[in-house]
């Protein structure tokens, strides 16, 4: 009787399993397979940020050269570890960590590098203050003639050519 | 053949030496027989220069692989095309073509100025002679097209030694814009030597007016123009043959041409202010001479190996004497200049910061700080070496950061500049001028806004080239609508007519339009797409609006390379609008070096840009990488629209021309007849 009873609620429990197995099965089968994570935007911006070492000097994203020796086995890391769910930044720094700063192809904006980017704006800058200084400067001050320069060529000449810009 | 080469070069350089002390004690002693033979003398180097470049493209045709140059850049099964335009495929070669454009154009100066402005010749023949003399030092003695090749014996001792075959020139070369973009980049690089002879005249001779100014006008536009049209086809050989789906990768030879063309650009606009206003003196004289030894910066960074680049001659040793002749030259012009200040004075003074003087100065301003965001970049890696003792890199991430809003400034400048009147600008005609470019502008970036447009750069860039589009139609709108009023003509007639009437300030107009259409191009980066898949016959990819499907893979053999070749159609719309078939190519001189043949359909709105990237590790499958590059259409009719404005603003005229033969033929009477011209 006992061993019946066992049976009989194991045997629901059985069935209800099955039950719920056929259901997970049906639902695997009608939903869309898992897609893999759409990763080209980050790994773009990967391949731009970082230098081939092969000595092209050129960015990842750049080196043209079939099978190179470095651009290949890394690009390959980058997309496999974009896959892992690694971002952008934690790849880069641990190539910066095995290649040194120049693997970066900007430079960064820490101590000395920083006066690369902060340069070119300074001396715009400085030039806009020069050129408005200059600008005053010319406003205020009166006309000063130099000596006339000797003409170089036939003065009839000459008048003419004035003449004729005159009219165009 | 290689020694009467060396000979020919030694000739000439024994004749421009001569040209560079007798055109100088001419000036001195006052005689003109001693210049005239100097003059002379510069163009006997230039037929010993041909001579020499004969040589070398005779040994070059027959290949004697003797001949050190001819063994590195070429091979017995290379077509006779390229065989003669490994010319410029090595070092040694393209000094001989750099020296053999410098020798032509003094030639062409002197043959030009013969009977003009003998008061300057002496010293620009002089300037010319000592430039080319610098170059043929060089080319003789440190990097000689024609140094042969040798062995050396067990016994120690060494003989002449001609290999079987050839190393074969350098497979990215092998493409028709890169085989005419080296010299069209000379002709670029070098001319602008013309305009600073005629300044450094100017300064000794302390003829200071506008008269070198005009005298080299044209010299510097075709300069300018030789440099931007270099620079464009060398922008296009990137994009065709090097596969990344790009034009500029800010690399460092690059931008060695782009900086001179830039500087170039500036003294282009900043001599009108002279012209018309005696004013900027100094300043023109200083950019002709920036803009001088830019040129031959960029040479030095091309051949000195002090920055890595793939464009570069790597092993060559001239850049310290590159080094020592840029200081020589920067210090003589500073002091010439220093000395002549007095001279120097503008003749009139700037009657309002709101006029068309201002703006120049601003547009100077802005090209030169682009000029020198370009030089710190690319010589940053050099200084941070020193400072830090690490050699980094600076690519285009910093280019386009820094250089972006730059270039945003000087296209909204090249709106506003032809809005400003010359001496002064009223508010009222300011308010009238801008109004309606200013209304396209704002209707062009809401219309941005509202189509879910949110980059900051895009929308500034599109509302900017509206604004300079605009205010050019504007321009022609008004004058032609005079000429009609005046004239009668109809209207095609009238744009026809106002333009050939003015070129200089029309065909300027028509170059500022280039420029916009450039902008149009460079702003669609922001949209580029890229996808790669390996793909076998059958496969399908998808980019864009296209669909690619593989249908066949081919491998081939010629003389010069093999190749494998895929096919792929494409369809956009479920129609079949397109057979592409990139190709890989392996040359066989050059050790199976790859090269690879992009598929391109290029439409206005966008192109597709299809790479065989290469085969997967198993050989079984085939890499392809399709780009979608929006507007870089834009890029190429731009540069084709730039290069026809400066064509307009080159037109000769027919009464100048009149004048000019009235001038020559009194003055050559008069130094037939031994009396001095002033």
């Amino acid at each position: 009787m006992n061993s019946q009873a066992t049976y009989g609620r194991e045997h629901r429990i059985l069935s209800g399993l099955n039950g719920w197995l056929l259901l997970l099965c049906f639902w695997a089968a009608a939903a869309p397979a898992a897609a893999p994570r759409d990763i080209s935007r980050e790994y773009k911006e990967a391949c731009d940020r970082l230098v081939c070492q092969c000595g092209c000097n050129e960015q990842l994203s750049v080196c043209a050269m079939q099978n190179c020796s470095s651009a290949t086995p890394m690009r390959a890391e980058i997309r496999e570890r974009l896959q892992k769910g690694d971002t952008v930044d934690l790849i880069v720094d641990s190539f910066v960590v095995r290649y040194g700063k120049k693997v970066l192809s900007a430079p960064t904006t820490k101590g000395f590098d920083l006066s690369a980017w902060v340069m070119p704006f300074v001396v715009l800058c400085l030039g806009l203050v020069v050129v408005a200084w200059v600008a005053v400067r010319m406003a205020r001050s009166t006309a000063e003639t130099v000596e006339p320069e000797p003409p170089a060529v036939d003065p009839r000449v000459e008048e003419e050519l004035k003449e004729f810009e005159k009219e165009s | 053949m290689s020694n009467f080469g060396t000979f020919c070069l030694l000739l000439a350089l024994c004749l421009s030496l001569y040209g560079l002390f007798a055109s100088l004690l001419g000036a001195v002693l006052k005689q003109h027989r001693i210049v005239r033979s100097a003059e002379r003398a510069a163009i006997a180097s230039c037929a010993g220069i041909l001579l020499a470049l004969v040589s070398l493209l005779y040994l070059l045709a027959t290949s004697d692989f003797s001949v050190t140059h001819v063994a590195q850049s070429t091979s017995r099964d290379l077509p006779l095309f390229y065989k003669l335009a490994a010319l410029w495929g090595a070092h040694d070669g393209s000094m001989l073509l750099w020296v053999f454009v410098t020798a032509v154009f003094s030639g062409i100066v002197v043959f030009q100025n013969r009977f003009r402005y003998r008061d300057m010749m002496p010293y620009v023949v002089a300037v010319l002679m000592f430039n080319l003399s610098f170059f043929l030092i060089l080319n003789i003695f440190l990097s000689n097209p024609f140094n042969e090749l040798v062995q050396v014996l067990p016994d120690g001792t060494m003989q002449k030694f001609s290999p079987p075959d050839g190393r074969g020139l350098n497979p990215l070369l092998q493409y028709w814009a890169m085989i005419i973009h080296p010299p069209i980049l000379y002709l670029g690089f070098i001319g602008f030597v013309v305009p600073f002879a005629f300044a450094i005249a100017a300064l000794i001779t302390r003829q200071l007016g506008d008269t070198w100014i005009r005298t080299t006008r044209r010299w510097t536009l075709v300069t300018w123009l030789f440099l931007g049209v270099g620079l464009i086809l060398g922008g296009k050989w990137a994009y065709v043959e090097l596969g990344w789906g790009g034009y500029w990768a800010w690399d460092p030879v690059e931008n060695s041409s782009l900086m001179p063309w830039l500087a170039g650009t500036a003294f282009l606009h900043s001599v009108i202010v002279q012209e018309r206003k005696g004013m900027l003196k100094v300043w023109n004289v200083l950019l002709v001479v920036i803009t001088y030894l830019l040129g031959i910066f960029g040479t030095f960074i091309t051949r000195s190996g002090i920055i890595n680049s793939v464009h570069a001659f790597a092993d060559s040793k001239l850049g310290i004497f590159f080094l020592y002749y840029m200081l020589l030259v920067l210090g003589g012009s500073l002091f010439l200049i220093a000395d002549r200040l007095v001279y120097l004075k503008s003749e009139r003074r700037l009657d309002s910061v709101l006029s068309r003087e201002s703006a120049f100065l601003f547009n100077n301003l802005l090209l030169l700080v682009a000029c020198f965001a370009v030089l710190w970049g690319t010589m940053f890696p050099v200084l941070s070496n020193w400072v830090e003792g690490t050699k980094i890199t600076v690519g285009p991430p910093f280019f386009n950061n820094v250089g972006i809003p730059i270039g945003l400034m000087l296209l909204l400048l090249t709106g506003v500049g032809p809005l400003f009147a010359w001496r002064k600008t009223s508010v009222e005609s300011l308010k009238k001028a801008f109004l309606r470019p200013m209304i396209m502008a704002l209707l062009v970036c809401v219309a941005l806004l509202l189509a879910g447009m949110r980059n900051f750069y895009v929308l500034v860039s599109f509302t900017l080239c509206m604004f300079v589009l605009v205010t050019i139609a504007q321009e022609f709108w008004k004058g032609t609508r005079v000429r009609i009023g005046s004239t009668g003509e109809n209207f095609a007639r009238a744009l026809v007519n106002l333009t050939l009437k003015n070129k200089r300030r029309y065909g300027g107009y028509v170059v500022h339009l280039s420029v916009v259409l450039i902008f149009v191009g460079l702003t669609g980066n922001a949209f580029n797409r890229e996808t790669s898949q390996a793909m076998v016959p059958g496969d399908e990819m998808q980019i864009g609006r296209y669909t690619l499907k593989m249908t066949d893979y081919h491998e081939g053999d010629t003389p010069n390379y093999q190749y494998g070749r895929a096919t792929l159609e494409v369809y956009s719309g479920g129609k079949l609008i397109r057979t592409m078939q990139p190709e890989k190519r392996f040359y066989k001189a050059s050790e199976g070096q790859s090269t690879t043949e992009v598929a391109l359909y290029s439409k206005p709105l966008e192109d597709l840009y299809v790479v065989l990237a290469g085969t997967s590790n198993d050989g079984k499958k085939y890499e392809i990488t399709a780009h979608v590059n929006p507007l870089v259409w834009w890029v190429w009719f731009g540069a084709a629209v730039m290069v026809a404005g400066t064509l307009i603003t080159l037109l000769p005229d027919k009464r100048a021309s009149f004048a000019t033969a009235q001038l020559t033929t009194a003055e050559a009477a008069a130094i037939e007849t031994g009396v001095k011209v002033r």
